[in-house]
């Protein structure tokens, strides 16, 4: 089932322009669509803004008056795109189920791109962000029942488990340590592109969206932990962003990121289950082809090099899946809950030294206030208990189970925080 | 050349010639950005006439002759020659020269003209005309025949946008100070050069290069041959190495890929060994004397050979790297911008080999004791 976009041919690029009718899509029904189906939607959403945002900046480097119109060509169509995608979600939505919908993302996203990550050190990358976004669906989740009084199973169904992860309090670390070894894109697997430039799309529509509409509640608590967890997305984007190669041209760049977005495309058509919604991936992937065919034009034009020598000629082999992970996260969680990132390197945290500045930087944000820790506390105050989803036992790591669980057994990062107080 | 690619070791082009030549910024058609110059120009004159404030008029005024010497000095310098060469059209150049010549009679005028008085306005006058005739002449003749030649115009656009950047540096206090510096020329301690030049001034290594191309070719090319030693010095090591190496796979992968990373670099300086008339197969890889001493270290009877291998190999990995940044600087003072990019490649790849090895010094160490201790085979 092998897919190379190279050799399909697409929508001509004047043909691509789409009146506001066309654009004003049909939102989906809140109770009927199914919760991968709200995820293909919010990462499609994702690309299509990382679309948009990398070609202003490459317009912004760029000399070439005719290239730049090339560019505002294509970018239009990309903001159309991003239109269509974005406007199917209805507005009884509201912005925390929204929400779970990200972080059902980012869990089920970022667990089949470490599956499928050939590259050992960038699969830490994965695995190391997955448990602190698995962290916030339970934090958010929460916080729905707390505001809202609705079980977050009502949005993200059975198929991610909702429960503590790398807890949200001690994801908060220096800057410095969230800089990774990038990748040569010449040398690395075509797949690790692939997923690198998903993930970086992914996690920076969630810093964006958080960042903007962290503020649309009253509640003091849901404000505060909205602005905890944007700072989370903005540590992620930087954390996933190093690894992408950056001695690529722009022109290497912008062809990377149409041949991506076949990809993308192809994936989610080939998953989707509702027919309307199938339609727009498979009339956007037809778009994108013709994308990718400017791309590797100008790259032909300009650099006078050959595009097929940067892209494999075997096309794709597999579509990314949005499928359940619950196996998988709780492997990982066994056995990664303590590791911290030093530097570009993940270390368990109980071998920092006290001085490190994990700690002094965990003392100056977290101060006498940590928003992620109270919701909790404050859901099972006004519920009789906090909410969870664990559907294949009990938690695999005995120190985040519930209080009256836990038979005094705590993670390294507990023990260190009290030390350290 | 003053477009300095030198990169103060951080891997990051600091100049827009580097940068362009890198891909970090999207080089423009020649043409295309010559008569996007021409259009801000034309629209300065505009405004130069609308315009009653006497300071702004100033201003534009002075605004006007810096763009123009910057635009001329890219067009003689870089892009009529390539003109000459494709289109065979001399008369055109001849006639576009001419054309710059009187306007910077004018430009020089207006240089010593103090402000804008009725004898600014009249010389602006004429220089609008001079260059409003120039313009038609360039866009509606020489550059549609020399679109139509097979040019490479990204490129020359790549040289003509540094060039002209470096043009208006070149005017700048700062330049002219550096420049009375190097030169013979004191700045009297009463000059205005000294009190409006910027504190911080140019990047220190902003080169005023007084030699010659011809004469920075001669150690370009002695660079290039070296280089091709050094290399090939590095491919044995690397084959050496790989026909041994059992206990350490890591590393043996590393290396072997190193090898295809060395092929490709010989491949490179050939290239650019040809581009100067150098027959490659003349080239004598004998001259290594400085890396003898260090090749030696690399053994293949001792008993901790890994190790040994890997200091050599780090050695030369670093020789290879600093011959390459020098190669990068002299190939940019001969004028060789094309062999820019491909030197920065080898750059990056012998950084990387010396980064890799430094970083499992302790990992190829720590395995070696360990499999001492076991008793088995840790030479290799």
């Amino acid at each position: 089932m092998a897919f190379n976009p190279l050799k399909e041919k697409g929508i001509p690029l004047d043909k691509q322009l789409r009146n506001w009718r066309e654009l004003n899509v049909e939102p989906y029904r809140k109770g009927e669509v199914h919760p991968y189906s709200r995820t293909r939607g919010i990462l499609m959403n994702g690309i299509e803004v990382e679309a948009v945002m990398f070609s202003h900046q490459m317009a912004r480097n760029t000399l070439d008056s005719s290239v730049k119109k090339m560019l505002a060509e294509m970018r239009r169509i990309e903001a159309q795109q991003q239109k269509a995608i974005n406007w199917l979600i209805p507005a009884d939505e509201s912005t925390i189920e929204v929400t779970l919908g990200y972080e059902q993302v980012a869990v089920d996203l970022t667990a089949w791109l470490a599956r499928n990550e050939p590259d050992p050190y960038l699969k830490q990358v994965y695995d190391f962000a997955l448990l602190e976004d698995f962290d916030h669906l339970y934090r958010y989740a929460n916080l729905y029942q707390l505001i809202e009084g609705k079980k977050a199973d009502g949005i993200c169904g059975e198929l991610t488990e909702i429960m503590p992860g790398r807890p949200t309090v001690f994801e908060h670390r220096h800057p410095d340590d969230e800089i990774r070894r990038p990748m040569t894109a010449l040398a690395a697997h075509p797949q690790s592109i692939l997923n690198a430039l998903t993930i970086v799309a992914g996690e920076q529509q969630t810093m964006n969206f958080y960042m903007n509409i962290g503020n649309r509640y009253q509640e003091p608590i849901a404000r505060g932990t909205y602005a905890e967890i944007a700072q989370i997305e903005e540590q992620h984007v930087t954390h996933y962003e190093t690894i992408l190669d950056p001695a690529a041209s722009w022109l290497e760049n912008l062809l990377l990121h149409q041949w991506h977005e076949c990809w993308m495309y192809w994936s989610v058509m080939e998953d989707e289950t509702d027919p309307k919604v199938r339609a727009i991936y498979e009339l956007h992937l037809n778009m994108e082809i013709e994308h990718l065919r400017v791309a590797a034009e100008l790259m032909r034009k300009i650099e006078k090099r050959d595009p097929e020598e940067i892209l494999p000629s075997a096309g794709f082999d597999r579509g990314l899946k949005f499928e359940t992970n619950k196996a998988y996260v709780r492997e990982v969680l066994r056995n990664q809950v303590d590791l911290t990132s030093k530097d570009s390197d993940f270390v368990p945290v109980a071998t920092l030294p006290p001085n490190d500045r994990y700690f002094e930087y965990q003392r100056r944000v977290n101060g006498d206030w940590v928003p992620t820790e109270e919701v909790i506390r404050e859901n099972a105050a006004q519920n009789g208990q906090e909410y969870r989803l664990e559907t294949e036992g009990p938690h695999p790591v005995p120190g985040l189970r519930t209080p009256d669980q836990r038979n005094g057994e705590e993670i390294d990062y507990a023990r260190r925080g009290s030390e350290a107080a | 050349m003053k477009a300095m690619i030198a990169d103060r070791g951080t891997g990051e082009p600091i100049s827009l010639g580097a940068a362009l030549l890198t891909g970090k910024k999207v080089p423009p058609d020649a043409s295309e950005l010559l008569a996007e110059d021409h259009r801000v120009v034309l629209g300065w004159f505009a405004w130069y006439e609308q315009e009653k404030g006497k300071k702004v008029r100033n201003e534009i005024a002075r605004n006007i002759c810096k763009a123009l010497r910057a635009h001329m000095a890219a067009e003689e310098e870089i892009f009529y020659p390539a003109v000459k060469l494709r289109t065979g059209d001399e008369q055109a150049v001849e006639r576009a020269v001419g054309e710059h010549k009187e306007a910077r009679r004018l430009i020089d005028e207006l240089d010593r003209s103090k402000s804008a008085d009725a004898s600014q306005a009249e010389l602006m006058l004429k220089l609008r005309d001079e260059i409003a005739a120039h313009v038609a002449e360039e866009e509606l003749e020489m550059f549609p025949e020399f679109r139509r030649s097979d040019a490479d115009l990204y490129a020359l656009g790549r040289g003509v946008a540094a060039r002209r950047v470096d043009a208006l540096f070149e005017q700048t206090p700062a330049a002219a100070k550096a420049r009375s510096k190097t030169g013979k020329r004191k700045t009297s301690p009463r000059g205005k050069a000294g009190r409006t030049a910027a504190p911080d001034g140019p990047p220190k290594e902003f080169p005023v290069m007084q030699i010659s191309r011809d004469e920075a070719r001669d150690y370009y090319v002695t660079g290039l041959k070296d280089a091709h030693a050094a290399v090939k010095e590095g491919e044995t090591m690397v084959k050496a190495q790989l026909e041994r190496l059992e206990q350490y796979p890591k590393l043996k992968e590393k290396l072997a890929s190193h090898l295809n990373e060395k092929k490709a670099q010989l491949e490179r300086l050939e290239t650019l060994l040809e581009r100067c008339g150098e027959k490659p197969s003349a080239v004598k890889d004998a001259g290594m004397k400085v890396m003898a001493s260090m090749g030696s270290l690399g053994s293949a009877a001792a008993a901790d050979e890994v190790i040994k291998n890997s200091l050599a190999t780090l050695g030369l990995a670093k020789f290879e790297a600093a011959s390459f940044e020098t190669l990068i600087l002299f190939g940019e003072a001969a004028g060789e911008n094309e062999a820019l990019r491909p030197l920065q490649e080898c750059l990056s790849e012998e950084r990387a080999m010396a980064a890799f090895i430094e970083e499992n010094l302790r990992p190829t160490g720590m395995r070696f004791l360990q499999l001492k201790s076991e008793g088995a085979q840790a030479s290799h």
